[in-house]
């Protein structure tokens, strides 16, 4: 099975809470401490993420949103992504598409 | 300032305690719910070296402590004032023994919404209350703790207008212990009250009574002209959520009641109240970008650091764990990765 056809499984760890306030979202890891403020599309995809969209669903919402292709918005949020992912407020775990 | 807790037991039964939690960690053997002579000695060291000028002594109820006047005596010896946070429902031993001492020694701030449990017992009468607080007389301050919309203050002047007690009333809002259950105001609630409180500054104004704020009020609770009459009448009303320490009986600070289950650090050896202060603040950072409303973190009063947000412990209250969990296609995820992959299967 080659790395490409696999899935990326994300979660948050424990010590990730969050808030939403008018106009943005605060996330705080409790675990080193830090706070993060999200706004605009990020506080979006974070809002919708913790709704429990599924990636489909998220990338079909934010493209509607934002009026964009679907690669755009599919780009946009994996950069996001990979934006937590680097700051720790998301893990990843990987799993075979069987 | 820091606060010295010296007993973990109380005989009442307030729905809205925030100390409810403390001491229900508290360990099973009564003896060990009480602080020690020699660890009270510490503490007073403590106090001594972090050049705080006043002792206020929390408990639980600090007045059950079996040998409470004589910390009393070992504080008074210090040369500095002694603030008991009390009930109020006090027997006659010690009743007698704070009589003995003068208002410059020793105050006595009354809760004077405490609850007993069943409400009904005799022993807790307006009477009985009256008397002992006229034996108090200035070394007893007025205290009462909003926990619910539905409240009346005007007895409260009628009894400072009756007895020769200290013409101030410290109100305080009850907030949610954290993981707890207790009773409190919700900051929803906050308007109602406030409004409530405006007309009541008035009031005690009149009366040449003076009003202070315990932690956890915000100025939008008023509407802007109370708010202003408020602080002309009472000039030392804050809006503020700063911890005072509170140092338990094992030597564990922390921010306060309500969090005390959150944020704590130990007393370490031969440290000052700055330097615990300093730590619960750190502790608290993260979360003070937020407050008790959605607007808080965008509100100037709060960026300005005129006001804190409210309680720490209702803003917690905010707060959600994330646990949603998203499943990506790698390629997605990292496309980078996957063309290096395609061409390296293509050569």
């Amino acid at each position: 099975m080659s790395k490409s056809d696999s899935s990326i499984t994300l979660s948050c760890p424990p010590a990730i809470h969050w808030v939403k306030d008018s106009g943005q979202i605060v996330v705080v890891d409790e675990k080193k401490p830090a706070t993060w403020i999200l706004q605009g599309f990020e506080a979006a995809v974070w809002d919708y993420l913790m709704l429990g969209y599924s990636f489909p669903k998220l990338t079909a919402t934010l493209r509607t949103l934002l009026n964009v292709p679907i690669q755009e918005a599919e780009d946009k949020i994996a950069a996001c992504i990979r934006n937590w992912q680097a700051g720790g407020l998301l893990d990843a775990s990987e799993v075979s598409r069987g | 300032m820091a606060n010295l807790i010296i007993s973990q037991v109380c005989n009442l039964a307030c729905d809205y305690c925030f100390a409810q939690d403390f001491m229900r960690g508290s360990p099973a053997d009564r003896s060990q719910h009480y602080i020690s002579k020699a660890a009270f000695e510490e503490r007073l060291d403590f106090l001594e070296r972090s050049d705080i000028r006043e002792i206020r002594l929390l408990g639980g109820e600090p007045t059950l402590h079996p040998f409470f006047f004589a910390l009393i005596q070992q504080a008074q010896k210090r040369g500095r004032r002694i603030l008991v946070f009390s009930h109020g429902w006090l027997d006659e031993n010690t009743i007698v023994s704070l009589e003995s001492l003068p208002d410059t020694v020793v105050r006595i701030m009354v809760n004077m919404n405490a609850q007993p449990r069943p409400r009904t017992v005799a022993k807790y009468s307006p009477v009985r209350r009256e008397k002992i607080l006229q034996r108090l007389g200035t070394r007893a301050t007025l205290g009462f703790n909003v926990h619910s919309p539905d409240f009346d203050l005007t007895p409260l002047v009628d009894l400072i207008k009756k007895i020769d007690i200290r013409r101030v009333i410290r109100l305080g809002l009850a907030q949610p212990v954290w993981n707890g259950n207790n009773t409190y105001l919700h900051p929803k609630q906050y308007p109602l009250v406030g409004q409530k409180i405006a007309r009541f500054g008035r009031i005690a104004s009149e009366a040449g009574i003076k009003l202070e704020f315990d932690c956890g009020f915000v100025p939008c609770m008023f509407p802007k002209t109370d708010r202003e009459s408020l602080q002309q009448c009472h000039p030392d009303l804050g809006w503020h959520c700063n911890p005072i320490p509170d140092l338990d009986i094992d030597g564990q600070a922390f921010h306060c009641f309500p969090l005390s289950k959150k944020i704590s650090t130990p007393l370490l050896l031969g440290e000052s109240a700055s330097e615990i202060r300093n730590r619960l603040i750190e502790q608290a950072k993260p979360y003070r970008t937020a407050g008790i409303y959605r607007e808080c973190s965008v509100c100037t009063s709060k960026i300005k650091g005129d006001c804190t947000g409210g309680c720490l412990s209702a803003t917690l209250r905010r707060y959600h764990q994330a646990t949603s969990r998203l499943v990506v296609p790698r390629g997605v995820l990292y496309p980078k990765e996957s063309i290096i992959n395609q061409e390296r299967r293509i050569s």
